[in-house]
């Protein structure tokens, strides 16, 4: 699969923002949609941005009758040239973290620059494929409470968990074990 | 693309940070390792640099000298010549005629930097004659730097930033750093990451509540009754130092006739909160190893602030809390240069360096340096600045000289404020933006901005660092120091500074705590925080140490005072209590980062009144409906915020907005201690508004009609003077 994402971990979240606004300044360059892809949620215990998970079995992707959303080295890409507004996506995804926004478009007749009828856009989280040193958001995290989560990360903590359990197994061994080994 | 350090205009956290220039326009920031930062910076820092490049987002930069000939007349754009020429007069007359304390000013605690200050105080002293200088610390920390003086003799945190994360217990009481600081919270997280405890006590139930140990929600409007049952469970429970209190404090047994009234079950019912958890609250804290106390606006803009500081100090010498790296005292400096304001004696009573003005040798050492003849300074400390309104109103006050603020956003009571301001004889305002207060002066003077001019700012915690300008002045924009040097020159007392490092070497050897941070000390990401006394001396990280207060005998006095009740309580007609806070990811009057392209795209107006579900669904009030909020001041729409971190009966509005402008709503009512207003307390009601479809196009008329307003306003600076145009 080799899909990954970026995560907050709500222990380390001030709520400040700055994810928000590393995304922002990401994607504030002219042709991009100056919309944050991650939303600070708050509740009375959490604190934590919420964006895209890059599912391994995307519901956005599934859910797109134009092919806009598809798969591309583990991440869910878009062509915004196949997005018709119709916003199956938004409703399929679960954890809103896909959104549709329109935009006037400026068309080109001739030499002529001219408005033309409002263009549809998809803007979800592309964890910054095209920029160097990975996401603008987790570089920005002032906690360093933001992280790439990818198959090494998941497997490393698999790994210490199934470490953790098997030590604690020892507690119930049906014949004692040589404690001093410790 | 060419990078240049500078320091974070923005909070008092002191970050500093790379401007990131390409072709004259500033296109970036990234985070340097300063000594409070470590390269990291919050969104403001981070996405705070365009308002330099003229952006109009929100109200133009003023680039030419503007006059108002008449009162009530146009503003003209005309040669930097006319308008010094022009000032000079207004104000040589009106010291003429009414004496020097008709005059009023105010110093800037954002971008200018020490330097810009120290020098418009030397103008306000040695050329005008008055103490009436202030700045904006009086409306925030104030309380602090009172209470703190008068009780352990220096008004700052006695801890540093960046101890702060190895303190083994740290007590926030109202105070929100995830949006005051972001990057102090950062240090609050690491100490939680080092396994230190933290207790929250605030009426919100703030980010740092959700990693708290201990967090207690207490009612708005108690500060004090609280505090003095902490006192009073440390000395019941025998968890005071009484070989500390003995060599160290004055006043114990006075103190404790007052604090012993106090238990936690007197207390209870005022407090909202269970008695067994200030007792909580205070075993955690005297028993830690290295406790800290940090707070903010909810101690100060209260009615009895300097009070509670009193208390708080007290709590801290009879726990013997404080004097080590990591114990102490942490009132956190809301703006980036408040610190260095009150450090540059932009304060009525304060020379440079805290040096009193009553004090004769003060006076003489100053009059000498400054070549004035012996008893040419005044003694008298002069007007604060909210005695603004009343100082006007009874005619004592007739010209205000505005410095890089805008009163008209961030003083209660925004219609007595515009009176006041209309009322004056002349108005002079110094910005780098059309605010609106700018709008009604009289005198307009570009200043440079943050980004274009060097200087020194001191953090929230002592620390001198230097910033460094980016790009070169717009427009005929000056140094903010050039002007009051052009000013005071034509007013008979010439001033001739060639940069800011030749001021700075006159505040270092006039202010003796000061003297050891030269600028070579505080090059590239250097610092020096003080007291730095000596060349030698690297800066001092933490005050008291050994027990040795600032004070005549070396000892802090303890101080205790009796509870009384905010002053406005809320009624059948005004049921919620209105409590003003701030938005993380706007500044001050928000004329900076409302022109920020980013900052703007998070938050713009008409922000929001945060309120409990509970009390909402009483109004019939849905989340991010419109809503009006009125009190006994005035009527202002905003978006309500469904919160369940709100406690029930209060609502928090942040006081950038200028459409959901709370300060139309508060009360200008200050502790008489400090003149501070009472801005966390004064009493309010929501109401639903049917037509949403109507509210909305009605905030977006009135928000369109005030920004074009502002940009007519600045447009004459368009026109060149006459002379000008046909010389060229």
């Amino acid at each position: 699969m080799g899909s990954k994402f970026v995560i907050a971990d709500p222990g380390l979240c001030i709520g400040c923002q700055t994810c928000m606004a590393g995304c922002l300044l990401k994607h504030s360059a002219p042709g991009d949609v100056a919309k944050p892809r991650l939303n600070l949620i708050t509740t009375l215990t959490i604190s934590a941005p919420i964006v895209c998970h890059h599912c391994a079995d995307a519901p956005c992707v599934a859910s797109c009758p134009e092919g806009a959303l598809y798969f591309d080295e583990g991440r869910v890409a878009v062509k915004q040239e196949r997005c018709i507004g119709c916003r199956s996506c938004v409703l399929a995804c679960p954890y809103g973290a896909v959104d549709v926004v329109s935009q006037e478009g400026a068309a080109k007749l001739g030499g002529l620059t001219v408005e033309s009828a409002p263009k549809a856009f998809l803007v979800k989280c592309d964890l910054c494929y095209d920029r160097e040193g990975g996401p603008a958001c987790v570089e920005a995290c002032p906690t360093g409470g933001l992280m790439v989560v990818d198959e090494e990360e998941l497997a490393a903590r698999q790994r210490a968990r199934r470490m953790k359990a098997a030590v604690a197994s020892g507690a119930f061994a049906s014949v004692p074990l040589n404690m001093d080994l410790n | 693309m060419e990078k240049h350090m500078a320091v974070c205009p923005y909070c008092g956290a002191g970050c500093k940070l790379n401007l990131l220039v390409d072709d004259g326009m500033v296109i970036g920031a990234e985070g340097i390792d300063g000594v409070t930062n470590e390269g990291e910076l919050c969104l403001k820092g981070l996405s705070g640099f365009d308002f330099i490049n003229d952006t109009k987002i929100l109200t133009p930069r003023i680039l030419h000298p503007m006059i108002r000939r008449e009162k009530g007349g146009e503003l003209e754009r005309v040669t930097w010549d006319e308008a010094l020429d022009f000032t000079a007069q207004r104000l040589t007359e009106i010291k003429e005629k009414y004496g020097p304390d008709a005059i009023m000013l105010t110093g800037s605690s954002r971008g200018p930097g020490n330097e810009a200050n120290f020098v418009m105080q030397k103008f306000t002293r040695a050329c005008i004659g008055t103490n009436n200088i202030d700045n904006c610390a009086r409306t925030c920390h104030g309380p602090s730097v009172i209470g703190l003086m008068d009780t352990v003799g220096s008004g700052a945190m006695s801890v540093s930033i960046p101890n702060l994360e190895n303190a083994d217990l740290i007590m926030l009481f109202g105070y929100n750093p995830s949006a005051s600081h972001p990057i102090v919270a950062r240090r609050i997280v690491k100490a939680k990451e080092k396994g230190a405890k933290i207790i929250v006590v605030d009426p919100r139930s703030i980010e740092t509540a959700r990693i708290a140990d201990l967090y207690i929600q207490i009612k708005n409007g108690c500060n004090l009754a609280f505090m003095n049952a902490f006192a009073n469970v440390i000395v019941s429970e025998n968890m005071h130092d009484k070989a500390f209190i003995d060599a160290h404090t004055n006043g114990f047994d006075a103190w404790w006739e007052t604090i012993k009234n106090y238990t936690p079950e007197s207390v209870a019912e005022v407090c909202g909160c269970d008695p067994d958890d200030i007792r909580k609250a205070a075993r955690m804290y005297a028993t830690a190893p290295n406790s800290v106390i940090g707070w903010g606006m909810g101690v100060t803009q209260q009615r009895q602030g300097v009070k509670v500081v009193h208390t708080i100090a007290a709590i801290a010498c009879v726990a013997n809390q404080i004097g080590r790296d990591n114990a102490g005292l942490a009132p956190v400096r809301g703006q980036n240069n408040v610190q260095g304001s009150c450090d540059m004696g932009m304060w009525p009573s304060l020379l440079p360096g805290y040096q009193k003005v009553e004090n004769p040798e003060m006076r003489a050492k100053f009059e000498k340096a400054w070549g004035l003849p012996a008893g040419a300074l005044p003694a008298e400390p002069g007007f604060k600045l909210t005695d603004l309104p009343h100082g006007v109103k009874e005619g004592k006050i007739r010209a205000f000289y505005n410095f890089g603020e805008d009163p008209l956003q961030t003083e209660p009571d925004s219609a007595d404020m515009k009176e006041t301001l209309e009322n004056l004889d002349l108005l002079i305002s110094q910005d780098i933006f059309m605010t609106q207060t700018t709008a009604l002066a009289d005198v307009v003077f570009p200043g440079t901005s943050w980004g274009e001019h060097d200087g020194v700012f001191s953090a929230s915690d002592r620390t001198f660092q230097r910033f460094t300008a980016a790009v070169p002045p717009k427009g005929e924009c000056k140094h903010d120091w050039q002007i009051f040097q052009e000013l005071s020159t034509r007013m008979g007392y010439p001033m001739h500074y060639e940069d800011t490092e030749e001021i700075w070497n006159e505040v270092r050897e006039l202010c003796p705590n000061f003297y050891g941070a030269t600028y070579e000390k505080m090059a590239g990401t250097g610092h020096a925080q003080w007291p730095v006394p000596t060349l030698e001396c690297p800066g001092t990280p933490t005050l008291y140490k050994n027990g040795q207060f600032n004070t005549a005998d070396k000892k802090a006095i303890l101080m205790a005072h009796d509870f009384v009740e905010p002053t406005e309580l809320p009624d059948d007609a005004y049921p919620l209590v209105l409590c003003t806070v701030r938005e993380v990811g706007h500044y001050s009057c928000r004329s900076m980062t409302g022109n920020c392209k980013v900052l703007s795209m998070l938050a713009d107006e008409p922000g929001y009144v945060h309120i409990n579900p509970a009390d909402a669904e009483a109004r019939n009030i849905r989340d991010e409906d419109l809503v009006w909020v009125s009190s006994r001041r005035g009527k202002v729409i905003t978006r309500a915020c469904l919160d369940e971190r709100i406690n029930k009966g209060a609502v928090y509005m942040t006081y950038q907005w200028w459409i959901g402008k709370c300060n139309d709503l508060t009360m200008h009512v200050t502790d008489p201690l400090s003149g501070t207003p009472e801005d966390k307390y004064s009493a309010c009601e929501v109401h639903s508004i049917d037509d949403q479809v109507w509210a909305e196009r009605h905030m977006q008329a009135l928000y369109s009609a005030l920004k074009d307003r502002l940009a007519a306003e600045a447009a004459p600076q368009n026109v060149a003077p006459a002379a000008e145009a046909s010389a060229e």
